[in-house]
């Protein structure tokens, strides 16, 4: 072009200047916010997919609470079976010295005694609440008193065979809870029947107070302590899954964040050099502005 | 003769050059008058004067003064004017969008997660009432979200509608302004002989060049000098010096948007939107169609998926009063609107939300039979069903009943889930109604001595008549009791002392289970119950309603589920996603709209640099030009004190004498 006009000329100068201005601005805005996609437009694949991962991440937050809560309930349940357990230890070694003929009538009343207190211990574990008034063991009826005695020497499972899962991985759930019956009820007699771990005791405290202990006592009370100790290697192995998973957990979070900063985040070396060039160019272009706006023929009339 | 030759020769030259150093002060006083173009005067000799040994020169004469214009440039200036004006428009309007998308606190993803955190949250805990009250405050939440985004949506609909009603009143005071030039250059040219209104010219054609900014317009110069403005496909706006002027109105659909019309001679509309593009006008409009429609479209579409399938398992689940779930979201219906003019009615309502689109439906009565295509992609679609109430015509999970009354040529325009958005509302207010519960269990008696395990039981179809017959109890309770390890019978358990005999199912696998319902016999009680492993003779499963089942939180987990599952776009896409694919969406679409912007503004630039660089005023250039004639007129002026000179020695010779 070998004519300009004196406005174009004008107007070149001011727009080159407006560019570097807006260019440096944007730059600015990046350093001010440690943010490298100032909106979806910036690159709307990448916008997206942080969008993505700011749910997965999100999620794994709430699977990690999830993991938490399950972790407390079952850690809860335990310390009552674990309760129930000496309970049943201290019954056996009642139970034992009952079958020893050198004790006497009184003696086994006095032991039936302790029994009876022990069933009652047994029973307020049995019938434990949580922290919000809710049964342990009675399933889904979490606010129904699991066991009661509906006659004399008769206890009954109130509650229902529900197990609560929660959710601890994207694809894994964990149960927090064991229905009673299938803790303290439906226990081999060793006579090809089914007692129960309330009956247990009730019966060998009428058999000491009636004197007519015999020694399938033992069994049924090893039977009950197999049953508590098999659900409570239950609980231990869930309790080790959760373990594992919020292992997992955590480190997918860490993969997903670390790729959610390399989408999101600015590399601060990077803009600051840019910056500064950004900077160096603007300079350039407002001092020829200057330099060039000061030309003109007129200057010589 | 000789004498007055010269005197006026050179006062033809001081007059010429007079003109020159006038067009040249001109040229110097408008440098800075937006769409003026530098004049330059036309000399030519005067006719000369034959005498016997030749022609004589008779000096100089101004022929014309004429502005420095190229229509080529000055066209291309006008048309880039009007595309890179329509894009920045549509620019300024999608960044608004993609900016609010972008800010992470205002979207509506944080929303989505408080509210699903809050449901497991009620998953962990389900008879807590602080659980069951958090999870209702975010579901107000998130209808609180998607109403304030419904209605920043609106807003921006309100500075469309706005802007395109200043750019018709814009666009009307500049047709009367070039119409009123019209008159005025016709007249001047017509008084001086043909010679050109320079300053007329430019006026006119910044005029044009202003419109430009508004709509893309053709031209056509009249032999008069007169220019004729069309627009469209040959809508006339200028004709001479008369003016068809624009006028907007309400067009149908929801929200009414703001369309533009040509006011015929008899105070009548012609509507003509379809056809203006280029300049604001067409960036307004492209962008609301392209763009805001689209995405209030995909917001709404997200909010009913997520408001139907979150009632949808609410129906499933339980409450803690032991009763169904009620709905937890109001959401609603599919919203049409008649074309002017139409008197005939529909129903519109949804059908299977898992179908629905984004899309705007026209439908449309012809030549007896009724057709349905899609706004944007102009699709024609088929529909199923013949349009009756018993069998709704039905289509991308709409079912449209339509009026017998319905003459030829009427026309619907189907907008689905424009009002998506606006419409959810939080349904239920007391925590108790939430359904974390399933209202069916089902379990292993404990005297079992089989291995054979029960799955709690799912429901698919809170429709079912188990569940309706008599609401919060199972009609009828089951049996299952094993009459030998491969063979088992289904009982009504209504009278646990007589149960009645179902079914009878032989062939049991206990390696691979057996999914209860629906039986081979038929029987389905609308949820879906699975055996699994050895079973003896004698073995008893139960099936009843999930009494006091306060602790249950088997509800709770499936709609908490819901924030991943693929139950839209036919299974396809989460409710999450599709609000993700609506932030990528705009994304691409604002950041392909940025680059055509920059892209023709460039266009724009180089059509303008041109224009200038041929008609603009180069102050150097006038300066020279000042030189020059300045030293020209002072010849001139030697030229006639020679002549002076030359008639007093003349005169003093022949006093002399």
């Amino acid at each position: 072009m070998n004519r300009i006009s004196t406005n174009q000329w004008y107007r070149q100068g001011v727009d080159n200047m407006l560019h570097n201005q807006a260019r440096l601005s944007r730059t600015q805005l990046q350093l001010a916010t440690g943010q490298r996609l100032l909106a979806p437009s910036d690159d709307p694949g990448d916008a997206s997919r942080a969008l993505q991962l700011d749910q997965l991440i999100a999620d794994v937050a709430q699977y990690q609470r999830n993991a938490d809560r399950a972790d407390s309930r079952l850690v809860r349940e335990e310390k009552v079976l674990e309760a129930a357990g000496n309970i049943f230890q201290r019954v056996r070694e009642l139970a034992v010295q009952g079958l020893n003929d050198s004790y006497s009538p009184q003696d086994r009343r006095a032991m039936a005694q302790e029994v009876r207190e022990n069933l009652e211990a047994l029973l307020a574990q049995a019938n434990e609440q949580d922290s919000n008034g809710e049964y342990l063991f009675s399933g889904y009826r979490s606010g129904t008193r699991p066991f009661e005695e509906t006659a004399p020497g008769v206890f009954e499972y109130q509650g229902d065979q529900g197990q609560r899962l929660l959710r601890i991985g994207a694809a894994r759930h964990v149960a927090t809870n064991d229905p009673g019956d299938a803790v303290f009820m439906n226990i081999d007699d060793g006579a090809g029947g089914r007692t129960n771990a309330f009956a247990i005791l009730n019966d060998l405290a009428r058999d000491l107070e009636a004197d007519t202990l015999s020694d399938q006592v033992l069994t049924r009370i090893d039977n009950a302590m197999d049953r508590l100790s098999t659900v409570r290697s239950r609980i231990g192995s869930r309790l080790q899954a959760i373990d594992n998973q919020r292992g997992i957990n955590d480190s997918f979070r860490l993969l997903m964040e670390e790729d959610r900063s390399n989408l999101r985040d600015l590399d601060y070396a990077e803009a600051v050099s840019r910056m500064q060039q950004q900077m160096l160019m603007l300079q350039a272009s407002q001092q020829s502005f200057m330099k060039v706006e000061g030309l003109s023929l007129f200057n010589y009339f | 003769m000789a004498t007055s030759g010269l005197f006026n020769i050179g006062v033809s030259a001081l007059n010429a050059f007079q003109r020159a150093l006038d067009t040249t002060s001109h040229n110097i006083a408008n440098v800075n008058t937006p769409g003026y173009s530098r004049q330059e005067v036309h000399l030519a000799t005067r006719t000369p004067q034959y005498q016997g040994y030749g022609y004589v020169g008779k000096g100089v004469e101004t022929k014309t003064i004429r502005r420095v214009y190229d229509g080529f440039v000055e066209h291309q200036v006008r048309t880039f004017t009007a595309s890179s004006q329509e894009l920045k428009t549509y620019e300024h309007f999608a960044t608004q969008i993609d900016n609010l998308l972008a800010d992470p606190e205002a979207g509506l993803t944080p929303a989505l997660s408080r509210f699903f955190d809050a449901m497991q949250d009620l998953a962990d805990d389900p008879a807590s009432s602080a659980a069951r009250q958090t999870v209702l405050g975010e579901a107000q939440g998130l209808a609180d979200r998607f109403h304030a985004m419904d209605d920043w949506i609106s807003g921006i609909n309100d500075q469309v509608n706005d802007a395109i009603s200043n750019s018709v009143d814009e666009i009307n005071n500049l047709t009367h302004a070039i119409a009123d030039l019209n008159q005025k250059i016709v007249l001047a040219e017509g008084m001086a002989n043909k010679q050109p209104p320079n300053d007329m010219l430019d006026e006119r054609d910044k005029l044009i060049r202003d419109l430009s900014q508004y709509l893309t317009v053709n031209t056509q110069t009249q032999d008069d000098g007169s220019i004729n403005i069309m627009v469209g496909n040959g809508q006339a706006l200028v004709v001479g010096n008369s003016v068809t002027d624009l006028a907007t109105y309400r067009a149908e659909g929801v929200h009414s948007p703001l369309k533009i019309a040509l006011v015929s001679g008899s105070g009548g509309i012609i509507p003509i939107s379809d056809r203006l593009t280029g300049g604001k006008v067409g960036g307004l409009q492209r962008f609301r169609e392209e763009m805001l429609d689209p995405v209030a479209n995909q917001l709404g579409r997200v909010a009913v998926g997520l408001g139907h399938f979150l009632n949808e398992q609410q129906a499933k689940g339980m409450d803690l009063r032991g009763q169904p779930g009620e709905p937890l979201f109001e959401i609603g219906e599919p919203k049409w609107s008649a074309f002017p003019g139409v008197n005939s009615q529909l129903q519109v309502s949804w059908n299977d939300i898992g179908q629905i689109t984004d899309a705007d439906y026209k439908l449309q009565y012809s030549g007896g039979s009724w057709s349905i295509s899609r706004t944007d992609t102009g699709e024609t679609l088929t529909m199923s069903g013949s349009g009756t109430a018993a069998d709704p015509f039905v289509v991308d999970g709409v079912a449209i009943v339509v009026d017998p009354a319905a003459v030829d040529g009427d026309t619907f325009l189907i907008q689905p889930t424009r009002t998506g958005a606006l419409d959810i509302d939080l349904r239920i207010h007391d925590p108790v109604l939430l359904a974390a519960a399933s209202p069916v269990l089902a379990e292993a008696d404990g005297a079992n001595t089989g291995t054979a395990e029960i799955t709690p039981g799912e429901v698919v179809d809170a429709e079912n008549p188990a569940f309706q017959t008599t609401p919060g109890a199972l009609t009828p309770p089951i049996l299952v009791q094993f009459t030998a390890a491969d063979t088992y019978q289904i009982l009504d358990n209504s009278n646990p002392g007589a149960p009645v005999v179902l079914e009878t199912v032989t062939g049991y696998d206990p390696a691979a289970g057996a999914d209860l319902f629906p039986s081979p016999g038929g029987l389905d009680y609308g949820y879906r119950v699975r055996l699994q492993g050895a079973a003896a003779a004698g073995d008893r499963f139960t099936i009843d309603y999930n009494s006091n089942g306060q602790g249950d939180n088997r509800n709770a987990l499936a709609m908490a589920d819901l924030q991943h599952a693929k139950v839209l776009g036919d299974g396809l896409e989460s409710v999450s996603g599709a609000y993700r694919r609506l932030v990528s969406d705009t994304g691409t679409a604002t950041r392909r709209v940025q680059l055509a912007a920059g892209a023709q503004d460039q266009m724009l630039q180089r059509a303008t640099a041109e224009r200038e660089a041929a008609s603009g005023v180069n102050l150097d250039e006038e300066a020279a030009n000042l030189m020059r004639y300045q030293q020209a007129y002072q010849a001139a002026a030697q030229v006639v004190a020679a002549a002076n000179e030359m008639f007093d020695t003349l005169l003093a010779a022949t006093r002399g004498r």
